[in-house]
């Protein structure tokens, strides 16, 4: 078996809003390895996106502790998980989150800037991974004038210009309709077979099921986990 | 209304825009408020009361000499009066001092000398009693009776039984006989005199100013002392008046003394608003100043307006959704237009008020400022800057036309809403447009023009603050410091010349010989003081020229024109450089010889090629007395400036005091220390040793020449203009701190979500402050850059009002750059600071 990329341990999350406590995480563990394709599944407001913000460094738990290739970075500072977001972490969102009026290579170059990679080297991370996600003819475009497909296409490139250790996907295929969703989809499981380690959010079932283990949360709780062969 | 009142209802919703808003407003339409009001109360207001454009003064020139200007003789006032067919009226006035009151408490105030029609012919009648006879104005007719301003009224008491009551004026009992209205000034838009003398007491009143050589007698064909206003006939315009002007000086002419200097002109032009002069003189730089002021008020508002339109348009775009679903419900375009509007109407509305309140005070400032300057003189101020209906329905002008500029173009672009999109959209959701579009989107093409315009605003005020150090810093070439001044005014007292001197020196003794004073001189006129008297002198080896071409160039030099004690140098502290001092003898006897003391600039005039000292002077004008006119010059002092903003060319002459006596005096107490507490300390002990002296003794005021230095009128002009412009300079900053602020703040708002997914994405917190900062930088920089070069042409605009600074002064450029600059990065700070504190996991569930 291979060795843990993250690892949660009794992660917990709590929100206090006006003297009321929220508890949207309760005691989660977690193992996924390296180069595994899990899918996060739950009805809404379960604590799958707040799972995901804790895995992505963009929100840190209450309780418990978060180990990422073997380090603990529950407790970092602000600009140390900047740091780790950037280079350790892809992100794919759900509305894509591209920036409006940057083109479609500026959008998947920008993490490299802020890694202060060089121009030559930024030029082409980001078009190998625009090619790889077969929009590299769509470079100079503004996102407003692609499908939705195609910006998380570009979504998904921006994630991996920068050759995360994981892709957190939220819901990647949210916004989009059935044939674009389908063609995301492909697009994560080619990624998957390259070798990318992916955690994917998802309420739907059908895409669950592209994974190769589901975990299923329930009220802040992992209730369930199903792995590929267990399902088939 | 219900428009309005669902304004209000939004209005009260967002205390915090609403308070910005009317604060940015009320400092705007104040500014505007305050100067149309000054310049209502001085430019616009007609001041004669009855029918203005029938009113002209008359002016007369020797004929062929344009600038050979005279008063009217009270024969020629006659001749012209009775020239119905051309004028309805004329009348005569002639303006003088007073000294009001007795032994202390003697107070020195305008007073104007008139012939009984001058008040009916303005068009005013009296608030109490009554105006004068014809009887009591005929040439010394010596009726002891005046009629006094209401503002004097005022000032005594506003008793009902001031007419009647006995006013002691120049040592001299009047009966008040009436009260003019109040703001009534005859024909100056700010002062007005005190008192109103008939003509009738001319020659008793004016014996008291000179040595008895002059002509006070109005019978005296020779006495030009009168200055004729006339109501043009009916019938008669400025156009058909022109014509007939020289068959009335043909008139003049005709009746003139047989050795009189040849044919005379007549001439009639409109009343100067500001000025009393014996020539003509017009009120061109008034039209300059009042364009300049509204200009520089008008930049204020639409700076004001430019933060407004930037507010709204933040606002227009946070309430898109509700102003999508207000027509998606049935609302015509109109009516939501109309809807912003009355917001925007109410806001300007609020801060018009405040303004106004605002203006109120501002110009309340100004008048007190004024007043403190003529504080050694009573007169009465006609300046009225209370709010009537003129300036109430321009502050309500301003407010429209502010609503105009700030609200309609937010309404107008809030209201074109794509509805499908507007509804669907979250708050913060960035649109999709390329970085040169959010670059020049129009709040921040709105922002940079009020960075540019502040600029110009602000270096506007640094030119005039510059010129204000200049003058305040500069070396006057006299040293005011440790030096008491006293001002003696005898003809307030009605004290005869021989009286006059024999107590002027018996006063410097009994100062000379006060503990720590070092010593004492007497002057007639104050360097840095408000009068000016000039003498014109050539040398005594330059044949008189008989001047029979006009236009040939007069002889001799001008030159400040003083008569001094033996001390006087030393007490003002103006280094004689060789020769020696006047002595005691030439001071105090008009028989000793004339002597000079020139200053090296009407040395080297005079004398270019030569040594002034020992050489023979004398006057242009031959002295009426009949002697030679001639001086030796027996000294030769350092130059020293007579005001903060004239041309220091004019070179200076001091004669001995016997030679050219005036009862109005300034005797320098020079003390051995030059701490000014102790100058301010002795100022006591001096006013009791001449109270000692003589207790009738017409000392009009006391104080350190420091302190009179520091309020000459030429400081004050220099001051004034750097206040006004320096307020409107610092709103400018102000408002542009603000605006660039609620730009910044607005946009980071906007962009909270595009921060988040930068954070998302490894964004460290500088590089989200670099990205808010960048951009404020460039606006800026782009902004400063257009700014500049506007400066550039205002600076142009101003030279004219700039006191010896240039107009694209370096200093005043780059300082008011850098300042607004600084501020407005300052102003981004802020907002950038904010961005980094952008919880990316909110910022991105506000998709």
């Amino acid at each position: 078996m291979a060795d843990s990329l993250i690892k949660l341990e009794g992660v917990t999350k709590v929100f206090l809003t006006d003297e009321v406590e929220t508890h949207a995480l309760s005691g989660i563990h977690l193992d996924i390895r390296q180069g595994e394709y899990v899918s996060i599944a739950g009805p809404s407001g379960c604590g799958k996106s707040t799972l995901l913000s804790i895995l992505g460094l963009l929100d840190s738990p209450t309780e418990g502790a978060y180990l990422l290739n073997g380090r603990p970075v529950q407790g970092l500072s602000l600009p140390e998980r900047a740091r780790i977001r950037n280079r350790e972490i892809g992100f794919i969102f759900q509305s894509f989150n591209l920036i409006g009026d940057l083109t479609v290579f500026e959008n998947v170059e920008l993490p490299l800037t802020y890694r202060g990679m060089p121009a030559a080297e930024r030029k082409s991370a980001a078009l190998e991974a625009l090619e790889k996600v077969g929009m590299g003819h769509r470079a100079k475009h503004l996102p407003s004038q692609l499908s939705g497909g195609q910006q998380q296409r570009v979504a998904v490139a921006r994630a991996l210009a920068g050759k995360p250790a994981v892709l957190l996907a939220d819901e990647p295929t949210g916004n989009l309709d059935s044939k674009n969703g389908d063609s995301v989809m492909q697009l994560l499981a080619e990624l998957h077979k390259g070798g990318a380690t992916i955690v994917m959010v998802t309420h739907d079932t059908r895409f669950a099921r592209h994974a190769e283990r589901t975990v299923h949360i329930f009220d802040g709780r992992v209730v369930q986990e199903q792995v590929e062969s267990a399902r088939n | 209304m219900s428009d309005l009142k669902f304004a209000f209802r939004t209005l009260a919703k967002t205390p915090g825009f609403t308070i910005v808003a009317v604060l940015t407003l009320a400092l705007a339409i104040g500014v505007n408020s305050a100067v149309f009001a000054l310049l209502n109360g001085v430019v616009f207001k007609p001041v004669v009361p009855l029918r203005p454009d029938e009113i002209v003064n008359l002016f007369t020139a020797k004929q062929g000499a344009s600038h050979d200007y005279r008063q009217f003789s009270y024969a020629e006032f006659q001749t012209l009066r009775e020239a119905k067919d051309t004028f309805a009226d004329v009348s005569a006035v002639q303006y003088s001092l007073a000294g009001v009151g007795r032994d202390e408490g003697i107070r020195r105030s305008f007073a104007f000398f008139t012939s009984e029609n001058f008040f009916p012919m303005m068009g005013t009648t009296p608030a109490l009693g009554r105006f004068y006879t014809a009887e009591e104005c005929r040439p010394n007719a010596n009726a002891m009776v005046l009629v006094t301003s209401y503002s004097f009224w005022q000032r005594m008491g506003g008793r009902p039984d001031f007419v009647g009551s006995t006013l002691r004026v120049n040592g001299q009992p009047f009966t008040v006989i009436g009260v003019t209205r109040d703001g009534f000034s005859g024909l100056n838009a700010i002062l007005a005199p005190d008192l109103w003398v008939p003509l009738g007491v001319f020659a008793r009143f004016s014996a008291a100013f000179s040595d008895g050589s002059g002509l006070p007698d109005l019978a005296n064909p020779k006495n030009y002392t009168l200055n004729l206003v006339a109501r043009l006939a009916p019938g008669v315009t400025r156009e058909t008046l022109a014509p007939r002007l020289p068959a009335l000086a043909q008139r003049l002419t005709a009746i003139q003394p047989p050795d009189s200097a040849g044919p005379r002109e007549l001439q009639a032009e409109s009343p100067s608003r500001f000025s009393i002069s014996t020539s003509p003189s017009n009120d061109g730089s008034t039209t300059f100043m009042t364009v300049g002021l509204f200009s520089m008020a008008g930049c204020v508002l639409v700076i004001a307006s430019i933060n407004l339109a930037n507010m709204l348009l933040a606002r227009g775009a946070a309430r898109s959704k509700e102003i999508a679903l207000r027509l998606a419900l049935g609302a015509t375009r109109w009516r939501v237009i109309r809807q912003l509007l009355a917001e925007g109407l109410l806001l300007a509305l609020a801060g018009g008020t405040l303004g106004l309140l605002v203006s109120l005070w501002a110009n309340d400032l100004l008048i007190q400022s004024i007043s403190g300057l003529f504080s050694s003189m009573n007169f009465s101020l006609v300046v009225h800057m209370q709010p009537d209906a003129a300036v109430l329905a321009f502050t309500f002008v301003f407010c429209l036309l502010a609503t105009l500029l700030f609200s309609l173009g937010p309404a107008l672009r809030a209201s074109n809403v794509d509805l499908v999109h507007d509804l669907k959209q979250q708050g913060g959701e960035p649109t999709a447009a390329g970085r040169l579009t959010r670059f020049f989107a129009p709040r921040h093409c709105l922002v940079m023009a009020q960075i540019a315009l502040s600029l110009a605003l602000l270096f506007s005020a640094g030119l005039f603050l510059r010129g204000a150090l200049k003058a305040g810093g500069i070396n006057p070439g006299f040293d005011p410091t440790g030096c008491a001044v006293g001002e003696l005014d005898y003809s307030l007292a009605n004290t005869s010349a021989d009286d006059a001197k024999r107590s002027l020196f018996a006063a410097i003794d009994r100062l000379q010989a006060l503990p720590g004073v070092q010593s004492v001189g007497v002057g007639t006129m104050l360097p840095y003081g408000n009068l000016t008297n000039t003498a014109r002198v050539m040398s005594a080896q330059e044949a008189p020229v008989a001047k029979t071409d006009p236009n040939a160039p007069t002889p001799g030099f001008n030159a400040l024109y003083s008569a001094t004690t033996p001390g006087y140098f030393d007490s003002i502290g103006v280094r004689l450089l060789r020769g020696r001092d006047f002595t005691r003898n030439e001071a105090t006897s008009k028989e000793s010889p004339a002597v000079a003391i020139v200053d090296t600039l009407l040395a080297e005039r005079l004398f270019p090629k030569g040594d002034a000292l020992g050489q023979h002077i004398r006057f242009t004008q031959k002295p009426t007395d009949g002697s030679s006119g001639e001086m030796e010059i027996v000294g030769i002092c350092a130059p020293h400036r007579h005001d903060p903003i004239s041309a220091r060319d004019l070179g200076r002459l001091y004669v001995p005091f016997a030679h050219a006596f005036n009862s109005n005096v300034f005797v320098h107490v020079r003390l051995a220390s030059r701490d000014e507490a102790v100058t301010l300390a002795m100022l006591p002990t001096i006013r009791t040793a001449l109270r000692q002296l003589d207790p009738d003794l017409p000392l009009i005021q006391l104080s350190t020449y420091a302190s009179l230095v520091n309020k000459s009128i030429g400081l004050w002009v220099v001051r004034l203009g750097a206040i006004l412009f320096g307020t409107f300079g610092a709103i400018a900053l102000v408002l542009a701190v603000v605006g660039v602020y609620g730009v910044k703040a607005y946009a980071v708002a906007r962009r909270t979500r595009e921060i988040g997914i930068r954070m998302a994405l490894g964004a460290h917190p500088r590089d989200v402050f670099g990205l808010v900062m960048k951009q404020g930088a460039l606006q800026t920089a782009l902004a400063v850059a257009v700014g500049l070069a506007l400066s550039l042409g205002v600076g142009r605009l101003l030279s004219r009002l700039l006191y010896e600074v240039s107009p694209s002064d370096p200093f005043a450029l780059l300082g008011s750059a850098a300042l607004l600059a600084a501020a407005a990065l300052l102003a981004c700070y802020l907002p950038a600071r904010r961005a980094t504190k952008v919880n990316p996991v909110t910022a991105l569930r506000a998709e």
